[in-house]
């Protein structure tokens, strides 16, 4: 059987859907939770109707979790939505950054439960031309790779950087030199989306980085 | 303690909630406790199975989904160590057979988040009920069987 994964569209409607799963799923937990909350206020109410008096450090427990919890849908929808909306035209002018939070954000249920952490670290200013979709999906693929080398406990960093007309993505494997000869990555896949996304992918032996570089002059 | 809000309960049940969400967990509960219920509440895997060694739940309500182990492995795992838990599972991941595979592991219901606390306070009546049945036949069963072995 062939792989389903083996084409950048048949890769890219396999990462829409993993994507919008999660979402659905985190979204069902803010929703849980604020229904909670609001629930509890309602109890609060019926409490006090009784003349049991309210203690206002419990409402303002009450008011600081939904906050909490409209702040992180908050922020996974603004990162969905750029996600629908990175295929409005093939190629657009977008901040890296915007990437590799949006890839972190909206997979950060499938990565808590590979047990690593994510970290972002990016300098501003590292705008590009590219294909916003592709460029997800190519990090997301790399990312994914690593998080699925089991045994590896260090936290797994994306650093955003700019330098000498270029824009780069680099991601760092916790000292683990092989883990990306050893994950096949690149591979025929993600040197597709690499093409795709305008940007060339590169492995440095010695410290183990995953570098994507784009021309930064175009963005 | 009285609770502060009509349960129509008889007893104060004694329920365990599992999730990963530790704010969700917290507020659902205080619903619980302010409903009569007594609860103990875990946000790993790990700290619900240590709680079920030591102490004993008319109920659990467990999430589906969680990292480090997930609500289908937790499920296992408690029903290897207590096969006569009441297991209702919550779910924020609409999947049938995620469900399904839970009831055939023993679960004895699926819930979908965000639960109607009304509905899920029924739930945890029903499984108290079904513990008390449970209990009582394994302390028949128990009887029975020493009787056997002296002869009587």
């Amino acid at each position: 059987m062939a792989d389903s994964r083996s084409s950048p569209a048949k890769a890219g409607l396999v990462f829409f859907g993993t994507v919008s799963a999660a979402v659905s799923h985190e979204m069902r937990n803010a929703l849980a939770a604020l229904n909670e909350n609001a629930g509890l206020l309602g109890d609060f109410v019926l409490a006090s109707a009784k003349g049991r008096p309210v203690d206002p450090a419990r409402v303002e427990t009450v008011n600081g979790r939904v906050a909490r919890f409209v702040s992180r849908a908050d922020a996974l929808l603004t990162s969905f939505s750029r996600l629908a909306h990175s295929t409005d035209q093939d190629h657009q002018v977008v901040d890296l950054r915007d990437i590799a939070d949006d890839v972190v954000t909206l997979c950060g249920r499938l990565i808590l439960a590979c047990g690593r952490e994510v970290q972002v670290a990016a300098q501003p200013g590292g705008t590009v031309n590219t294909s916003p979709f592709f460029a997800r999906l190519l990090l997301w693929r790399c990312l994914e790779a690593a998080l699925a080398d089991e045994g590896q406990q260090a936290p797994l960093v994306i650093a955003v950087a700019r330098s000498a007309g270029v824009a780069q993505i680099r991601i760092s494997s916790g000292g683990d030199e092989d883990l990306w000869q050893r994950r096949g990555i690149p591979g025929e896949l993600e040197l597709e989306l690499c093409a795709l996304a305008l940007s060339t992918i590169a492995v440095d032996r010695r410290s183990g980085e995953m570098t994507i570089t784009w021309d930064s002059r175009n963005g | 303690m009285k609770p502060e809000l009509e349960s129509g309960l008889l007893a104060s049940e004694r329920v365990l909630l599992v999730d990963d969400e530790p704010d969700f967990v917290e507020s659902l509960a205080e619903r619980m406790e302010l409903r009569g219920m007594t609860v103990s509440t875990a946000t790993t895997a790990s700290e619900a199975l240590e709680l079920i060694e030591r102490e004993t739940f008319d109920a659990i309500v467990l999430d589906l989904l969680m990292p480090e182990m997930d609500g289908i492995e937790t499920l296992k795992a408690i029903k290897k160590r207590r096969p006569e838990a009441q297991i209702v599972m919550l779910t924020g991941h609409a999947t049938v057979s995620k469900g399904v595979e839970a009831m055939k592991l023993g679960a004895v219901d699926v819930m979908e988040k965000p639960a109607d606390i009304a509905a899920l306070t029924e739930r945890v009546h029903q499984a108290h009920a079904r513990r008390v049945v449970v209990a009582e036949k394994q302390v028949q069963d128990k009887l029975g069987d020493i009787l056997k072995r002296r002869g009587w």
